[in-house]
């Protein structure tokens, strides 16, 4: 399942940034495409496409820095949900 | 003494065509008295890529994202016209423990570019707490 997070993931950014060519390690920050706009549309699309909240504590850095990093970040607020419910 | 400072440069048309693509994303950004003039008119784009480049400006003068949300930073508007911020929860608690006790900032947009610049300012406790969570003039 992480695993086509990751894919939808890395589809957005290459959709945005064609000449981005990401593994799920890859520090996305340490490319120079990264800025504040894009950092919010990240947010807003990982909310809208996999149906999760992202409440402001997990809004740092590290949850962003890595493809795999944010295929962890669904999975856990998935899981928040799921639990909730 | 300057505790912090920080800058951000916004493309507004493309902030504005995320607010028209994702209805939910003002109210997410900005407060409800960011989003309108003290007279109650609705801010045009250009105006609230300013207040998102000065959210984000804040961030960076705090040290970066460290769990703040966007309207844990608000940016408020004196009689003058002049700009300042006002933070709110996590925010406060960041710029406490850097001993900010007020903020300064600077707005401008042209040529389809908004830009912020904000600086920090603390006197010499790093630990002050801030008591109500509002900085600046």
């Amino acid at each position: 399942m992480a695993h086509t997070h990751a894919t939808r993931i890395r589809e957005f950014i290459t959709g945005r940034h064609p000449q981005a060519e990401l593994t799920d390690t890859q520090d996305i920050f340490s490319l120079g495409f990264i800025n504040s706009l894009f950092a919010m549309e990240l947010v807003m699309f990982i909310e809208k496409e996999f149906a999760v909240t992202l409440p402001n504590d997990e809004l740092r850095i590290d949850n962003f820095r890595t493809i795999a990093a944010m295929s962890e970040l669904v999975e856990r607020r998935l899981a928040a949900t799921a639990s909730a419910a | 003494m300057i505790r912090g400072v920080g800058a951000d440069v916004v493309d507004v048309a493309r902030l504005s065509r995320s607010l028209v693509r994702t209805p939910a994303l003002a109210a997410r950004l900005f407060t409800p008295a960011e989003r309108r003039f003290p007279s109650g008119a609705e801010r045009p784009p250009a105006s609230l890529a300013a207040r998102f480049a000065t959210k984000e400006a804040v961030l960076k003068a705090l040290g970066g994202p460290l769990g703040v949300g966007w309207r844990d930073i608000e940016v408020t508007q004196c009689a003058s016209g002049r700009p300042s911020v006002r933070t709110h929860g996590p925010a406060t608690a960041h710029a406490a423990r850097l001993g900010i006790t007020a903020w300064h900032v600077s707005l401008s947009h042209d040529a389809g570019i908004a830009t912020a610049l904000v600086v920090a300012e603390g006197d010499d406790t790093p630990t002050r707490p801030a008591t109500d969570g509002t900085h600046g003039p």
